[in-house]
């Protein structure tokens, strides 16, 4: 392949910006916002500010639900990231319950705490072998994925409590950090995990 | 423990940096670009970029400077300053932010902050309390600490916290700009009365004042601005001014260049000697 075609969908409460941006370092980055522009595509990426909810009507609006479905199950990867990931997932009680993508089992829960998890911290991989080399990734969310074991390929930590950094279901993969906001130790991330 | 954040924060006024003394009284100190491009080299965890008259105005023009910015600077980048609705939130947003700050606005329509933290998600809304005190009592203000209210910053934080915003950014205006260290009391008060994270600003002049502050109390970051300002202003001073026709100039045409210092850092070494748990 001479360059990775990277499909980016387009939220209209997202900051975009900054993960086209990092993308388009890696390979031909082409925003989608809406249902016919699933083509020649190789990686789907789903982005994420805003809310469970209104991320899923979004996509149930303009008709990318099915295509994203579609899309997944032709077995090329996707990868969704913060809110992204969260709905891959089936189940989300943000704002109100809404089903999810379900492209991996599981719900989406609120910090027991009720405190948002804002900062820097490492991840631990107990799965896959993704290279473990103690970085640094930067968390902004206040709910997390709860899913089967055999799906979670990492874990970070929020006041004590373990929690999904990364999930993955075959082609399918979620990211709950920014990897677009984590410096250098983020993009190289990132690369490793489009490349691979 | 996640490491404490190390935030650098920008204040803006006609494209230029500028820095004050509690809010007020402000000197250029040169280009912002230059100055998050330095800060993102040297480590800092997050910036911070504040239209600092945008709220007298109600408009935020942070835009252009936020979408260039966000090119090259891979860190998060959290702005505010006269935000006012959704609308405002999402233009800042599509620029390139990752996270905003509300404040003026909130205090006029108590209605507003649940509305954007519903619409935008909890966690990318920060909340900015300016907390002033008189006579041994504590009020809020806004418009950089030009209008007081009658409400008590910890009763209004576990407001805030309790209409959805993600984190509380907390300005001890009396402190701000002097370099003398910051009171820790109402920093005190605030972090034992929410759960979610608290950021303080207002005062730091030493990395022992950021010591002091951080060992007795449970921040999840400090905000900075002239201590770093004011050991970069040495060598970023010969870089191009945006724009040179408005404001007060005289303390940068009277600096002499000094030798680079990694300020931040320096600060995140110092504090992990300290056993300050930090990301290096």
């Amino acid at each position: 392949m001479s360059e990775y075609r990277i499909g980016l969908i387009e939220f209209k409460t997202a900051n975009l910006f900054s993960i086209k941006e990092v993308l388009s370092k890696i390979g031909k980055v082409k925003k989608i916002d809406n249902y016919k522009k699933f083509k020649n595509i190789d990686i789907l990426i789903i982005p994420g500010v805003g809310t469970f909810s209104g991320a899923m009507n979004y996509l149930r609006k303009y008709k990318l639900e099915k295509e994203i479905l579609k899309f997944a199950n032709s077995g090329k990867k996707v990868i969704g990231i913060c809110l992204g990931m969260q709905i891959l997932l089936e189940l989300g009680y943000e704002i109100k319950k809404t089903k999810g993508l379900a492209l991996i089992e599981g719900q989406v829960k609120e910090f027991k705490s009720k405190s948002t998890n804002i900062g820097w911290s490492k991840i631990k991989v107990i799965k896959d072998k993704i290279k473990n080399k103690k970085e640094y990734f930067y968390f902004v969310h206040s709910n997390y994925c709860l899913t089967k074991k055999n799906f979670v390929v990492a874990l970070a930590e929020h006041n004590g409590n373990n929690f999904p950094a990364i999930i993955r279901n075959k082609n399918v993969i979620g990211i709950q950090f920014h990897p677009e906001k984590s410096g250098k130790d983020g993009i190289s991330f990132l690369k490793r995990l489009l490349k691979r | 423990m996640k490491p404490l954040r190390i935030i650098p924060r920008i204040d803006i006024k006609n494209n230029n940096l500028i820095k004050g003394i509690n809010l007020e009284g402000l000197r250029v100190l040169g280009n912002p670009y230059d100055y998050a491009e330095a800060y993102f080299k040297d480590g800092a965890d997050e910036l911070i970029f504040n239209d600092a008259i945008a709220s007298l105005y109600g408009i935020n023009s942070l835009h252009k400077i936020i979408k260039s910015l966000a090119k090259n600077i891979s860190i998060p980048i959290c702005v505010g300053g006269g935000l006012q609705s959704i609308k405002d939130i999402e233009k800042i947003f599509f620029s390139g932010a990752d996270k905003v700050y509300v404040n003026s606005a909130i205090l006029r329509n108590r209605f507003l902050l649940k509305k954007i933290a519903n619409h935008f998600g909890s966690a990318n809304i920060t909340v900015c309390i300016e907390a002033i005190s008189y006579q041994n009592k504590f009020y809020t203000s806004y418009l950089a600490g030009r209008e007081i209210v009658e409400i008590n910053p910890v009763d209004w934080a576990k407001f805030c916290e309790g209409e959805g915003c993600g984190e509380i950014l907390l300005t001890s205006v009396e402190n701000e700009g002097l370099m003398q260290g910051t009171t820790s009391k109402i920093f005190e008060k605030i972090s034992n009365k929410i759960k979610i994270p608290l950021l303080a600003h207002g005062g730091f002049g030493s990395f022992k004042d950021i010591y002091n502050l951080v060992k007795n109390v449970d921040v999840s970051g400090v905000v900075i601005a002239s201590l770093f300002h004011y050991e970069y202003v040495y060598y970023l001073k010969h870089k191009k001014i945006v724009s040179s026709k408005i404001g007060n100039y005289s303390y940068l045409e009277n600096i002499k260049k000094k030798k680079r210092r990694n300020i931040i850092s320096e600060l995140k070494k110092y504090l992990k000697n300290k056993k300050i748990n930090v990301r290096i």
